[in-house]
C-alpha cells in the first residue's frame, strides 16, 4: 500500500514537472533569411530585441545563406519536413514558389492583424497577391542606388551635394572625374565602374524602364527587351566603357565596391544594402540618392522586395504560424531600424517618418521610392526567362557582341524558355 | 563397399554455406540502395515530368531526351554549350593532370634530396575541399588585389582580368584545379614507378641505354595500366566539373564556363525540371561511357603494336 502511494506520488510530481516545462517552454521558430551583406547584422539585432521581448514565449532563431542556396533548398526543405517557420523571399521568385504549393496563403492572417494596402508601397504590397492570393507580407523595397565621393567632387571643384542626374551631365562629370592623379600614365581615378556581372542587370534594367520599355509583352509569351529601349539602355552602358572611357571594362564583381570604398571610384551603383558597408568603413565620405534619368522617357530604377513567407509543412502547427505572425507583424513596426540598415521600409508611415527622412543617407534615398520600377507582373518563369539578359549585358560589356546582337540572342533564348 | 555419409555443411558459422554472402551483405546493401537502385530509378524519373513535391511523375516517353535535340527548346541551346565547354576543359586538362604528375612522380622517386618533403607537399592539396580550394584560387586571381596580378605587375607587366573574361577564366580554373588534384595522380604513379623491378633497369644499362631509353622502353610499359587507369579516371573527374566554374567564374563569363554538371544541377535544383535533368545525365553518361571504352580500345590498341 505505501510501495504504491510512493509510486503514484512519484508519477503524479513527474507529470506535474513535466508539464510546466511544457508550459515555459517557448515556441522556437526557425527563421531562414539571405541577408549576406551587412544587412544581416541588422536583421540579427532586430531578431536579438525581439527574443529578448519575448523571452521564455517566443524564441527566433534565424540562419543566413546565400540567396542561391536558399532557392535551391527551401523547395527540398519543404518537401522533407525540414522548411523554416518563416522565411524571406524575394518578390521576383514569389511566383515560382507559390507555384509549387509550398507556401501557405496570408490572407486571412493579414486581415487578423489589421494590415492594409494603403500602408503599404503599392508595388510591393500588390507583389504578394498572385492569381488572387496573398503568399506574401512586404518587408522593404530596395533599389539601385547612385553612392558618389563626395571628396573627389570637392577636389575638382564639383558641387559634392549634387551629383549628376540626366543622361549627358552624367558623362560630362565621370570624363571630368576620370583621371591619373599621380600622374604615371595609369588611370587611377575612375568616374564609375560597371561591373561585369551583378549588379549590371539593374543598371540596364533601370534605362530600360527610364525609356518606358518592358521586358516582357503583356501576357508574358515574348521577350521584346531587345527593343529600342533595350538597345539604346545597353549602348549607353557600354558606351561608358568603350567610347567615353569612363569605366575599365573587365571589372569584376565587387571590385567596384572594393575600388569604391578604397577611395578610387567618383560614383558607383550598386542596392541599398551596400549603404552599411559604405558607413563603417572609416573615412570615406560619399553621397547616397536616387540614380541619374540615363534614359529619355522618365524616372525609374530598379528596385526588389524582401517579403516574409511562411512554409507550408506537413500539418499546420497554429501555435508556430501565431507566433511566425507576431515576429512579422513586430519587424513591421520595427521596420525603421531595418531601414537604417540599408532598406527602404515598405510602410509608408515608417518610411514618410520624420526620423527616417532626416537620416542623411536614407532620406535621399526614400526620394526614389515612388520611381521603383517593377515589371507588369512577375511569373513563374521570370528568373529563367531574364537568364540570358544577363548574359547579353556581360556580353556587350565584354565587347564581344554589339548591343544589338547580344539582346536579339538574349530574347531568343528567352522566347524558348518561354515556350515552356 | 559401404558408402561413407559426408557430414553436410552447415549454413553458419566457419565454414557455413551462407557466411561468405553473409559477409558481402553490409556492403551489398548499401551498394544496392546508393547505386543500383539510383540508377535504375534515376533512368525512370528522366522518362517523366518529375514533380519533386509530390514525388511522383507522369511518363513521358523520350520526350526529355527528344527534347535536347529540339532547336526550339531552351535545353538545346545550353545543354550541347555545357558539353562544349565540358570537352574544352577535358581536351586542356587531362594532358596537363597526367603528364605533370608523371613528372612529379619521376621527380619524388629519384635520388633528388627532400625528396619526401617535396612528395607530402604535392599531395597535400588534395586533402582539402572545393570551396577551400576555389576561394583561395578566386582571391588569388582577383583583378584588383589578387596575389596573381601583384606579382604581374611587380614585374612590370599588366594586371590579366583572370575570372571575367576568357581565355582567362578557364586558365584560371585550370591552375586552380592541377594545384588541386595532381596529387593523386603522382602518388599512384609514384606506387607504380616503386613497382618496377630495377632488375630490368639494370639489364637496360648494361645494353646500352640512355636515361631517356629507359624511361620510354622500360618505365612507360610497366607503367602502363596506371596510367590507362589515371587516363580514364582523370578524363571522368574532368567531364565531371562542377565545383570550380561554381565557385570561382560563376559560371561566367556568360555561359562560358558552364560545365555540363553545373547545367544539369541547375536545371533539376534551378529550374526543377527533374526530368530534364536526369535526362540530361543519361545522355552525358552515355558519353561517357563510350569515351572509356575508346580509350581503353586505344590503350589495349599500342599494347598489341609494341
Amino acid at each position: 500500500m505505501r510501495k504504491t502511494a510512493v509510486r503514484v506520488l512519484l508519477t503524479l510530481s513527474l507529470v506535474c514537472l513535466l508539464s510546466f516545462s511544457a508550459l515555459a517552454a517557448p515556441v522556437v521558430l526557425e527563421y531562414w533569411t539571405i541577408f549576406t551583406g551587412p544587412d544581416g547584422a541588422t536583421m540579427q539585432e532586430l531578431v536579438d530585441q525581439f527574443n529578448k521581448e519575448r523571452a521564455g514565449e517566443i524564441e527566433v532563431r534565424m540562419s543566413i545563406m546565400p540567396g542561391g542556396n536558399f532557392y535551391e533548398s527551401i523547395l527540398t526543405a519543404v518537401i522533407s519536413g525540414r522548411a523554416p517557420d518563416v522565411a524571406i523571399m524575394h518578390m521576383d521568385r514569389l511566383p515560382e514558389f507559390a507555384s509549387q504549393g509550398i507556401l501557405l496563403e496570408l490572407d486571412a492572417y493579414v486581415d487578423e492583424l489589421g494590415l492594409v494596402g494603403e500602408d503599404y508601397i503599392e508595388p510591393v504590397w500588390n507583389g504578394g497577391i498572385i492569381d488572387g492570393k496573398r503568399y506574401s507580407i512586404p518587408l522593404d523595397a530596395h533599389p539601385l542606388v547612385m553612392y558618389w565621393n563626395k571628396d573627389i567632387f570637392e577636389a575638382a571643384g564639383l558641387d559634392p551635394e549634387a551629383p549628376p542626374m540626366d543622361r549627358e551631365s552624367f558623362i560630362e562629370v565621370t570624363k571630368l572625374l576620370t583621371q591619373d592623379t599621380d600622374g604615371d600614365g595609369v588611370i587611377d581615378q575612375w568616374g564609375t565602374q560597371l561591373s561585369v556581372g551583378w549588379p549590371n542587370f539593374q543598371y540596364w534594367y533601370s534605362i530600360l524602364f527610364q525609356n518606358d520599355g518592358e521586358l516582357f509583352n503583356e501576357d508574358n509569351t515574348q521577350a521584346i527587351f531587345n527593343n529600342e529601349a533595350g538597345v539604346d539602355a545597353l549602348q549607353y552602358l557600354t558606351d561608358l566603357i568603350y567610347v567615353h572611357k569612363v569605366s575599365p571594362a573587365n571589372v569584376q564583381v565587387d571590385a567596384d565596391v572594393e575600388a569604391f570604398k578604397r577611395g578610387e571610384v567618383a560614383i558607383e551603383f550598386n542596392g541599398i544594402w551596400m549603404l552599411a558597408g559604405y558607413q563603417d568603413h572609416p573615412g570615406l565620405n560619399f553621397g547616397a540618392g536616387m540614380i541619374p534619368q540615363w534614359g529619355t522617357e522618365r524616372k525609374a530604377v530598379w528596385a526588389g522586395s524582401h517579403q516574409f513567407i511562411i512554409p507550408r509543412q506537413r500539418s499546420v502547427d497554429r501555435a508556430k504560424v501565431n507566433a511566425s505572425l507576431e515576429f512579422i507583424a513586430w519587424i513591421g513596426n520595427h521596420s525603421l531600424e531595418w531601414g537604417r540598415g540599408g532598406q527602404l521600409p515598405a510602410k509608408l508611415s515608417v518610411l514618410n517618418s520624420e526620423e527616417f527622412r532626416s537620416d542623411p543617407h536614407l532620406g535621399s534615398i526614400a526620394e526614389a521610392a515612388p520611381y521603383v520600377a517593377f515589371p507588369h507582373t512577375f511569373f513563374l518563369q521570370y528568373g529563367e526567362a531574364t537568364g540570358p539578359a544577363w548574359d547579353a549585358i556581360n556580353k556587350a560589356f565584354l565587347g564581344l557582341m554589339t548591343p544589338q546582337e547580344a539582346l536579339d540572342e538574349a530574347v531568343e533564348l528567352s522566347n524558348r524558355v518561354l515556350k515552356q | 563397399m559401404r558408402a561413407i555419409a559426408r557430414p553436410r555443411r552447415s549454413l553458419f558459422g566457419d565454414e557455413g554455406r551462407l557466411t561468405p554472402y553473409l559477409y558481402l551483405l553490409p556492403h551489398a546493401i548499401l551498394f544496392f540502395m546508393f547505386v543500383i537502385y539510383p540508377i535504375f530509378k534515376g533512368f525512370w524519373v528522366s522518362l517523366t515530368e518529375w514533380n519533386m513535391f509530390f514525388n511522383e511523375g507522369t511518363f513521358v516517353g523520350f520526350a526529355n531526351y527528344a527534347r535536347l535535340f529540339n532547336p526550339e527548346s531552351i535545353q538545346n541551346a545550353y545543354y550541347w554549350q555545357a558539353l562544349k565547354a565540358t570537352l574544352l576543359f577535358v581536351v586542356i586538362s587531362v594532358p596537363p593532370l597526367v603528364l605533370i604528375s608523371l613528372g612529379l612522380a619521376v621527380l619524388v622517386t629519384s635520388n633528388l634530396p627532400w625528396r619526401s618533403f617535396f612528395r607530402t607537399i604535392y599531395f597535400m592539396p588534395t586533402a582539402l575541399t572545393i570551396s577551400v580550394v576555389a576561394v583561395m584560387w578566386r582571391w588569388i586571381f582577383q583583378g584588383d588585389v589578387g596575389f596573381a596580378n601583384w606579382v604581374l605587375r611587380a614585374l612590370g607587366g599588366d594586371a590579366i582580368p583572370w575570372l571575367t573574361t576568357q581565355p582567362y577564366a578557364w586558365i584560371s580554373i585550370l591552375i586552380a584545379t592541377i594545384w588541386w588534384t595532381v596529387g593523386w595522380n603522382m602518388i599512384l604513379l609514384v606506387s607504380g614507378l616503386n613497382a618496377i623491378p630495377h632488375d630490368q633497369y639494370e639489364a637496360a644499362t648494361i645494353d646500352g641505354a640512355n636515361s631517356w631509353k629507359s624511361f620510354r622502353y622500360i618505365t612507360l610499359p610497366n607503367l602502363r595500366p596506371i596510367l590507362l587507369f589515371i587516363v580514364i579516371t582523370t578524363v571522368i573527374a574532368s567531364f565531371n566539373l562542377f565545383g570550380q566554374p561554381q565557385l570561382m567564374t560563376g559560371g561566367g563569363p556568360s555561359r562560358s564556363t558552364v560545365t555540363v554538371m553545373y547545367y544539369i544541377y541547375g536545371e533539376a535544383f534551378g529550374n526543377f525540371r527533374m526530368g530534364s535533368s536526369a535526362a540530361m545525365s543519361y545522355s552525358t553518361a552515355v558519353i561517357m561511357l563510350v569515351a572509356t571504352f575508346a580509350q581503353a580500345k586505344l590503350f589495349s590498341a599500342k599494347d598489341q603494336d609494341s
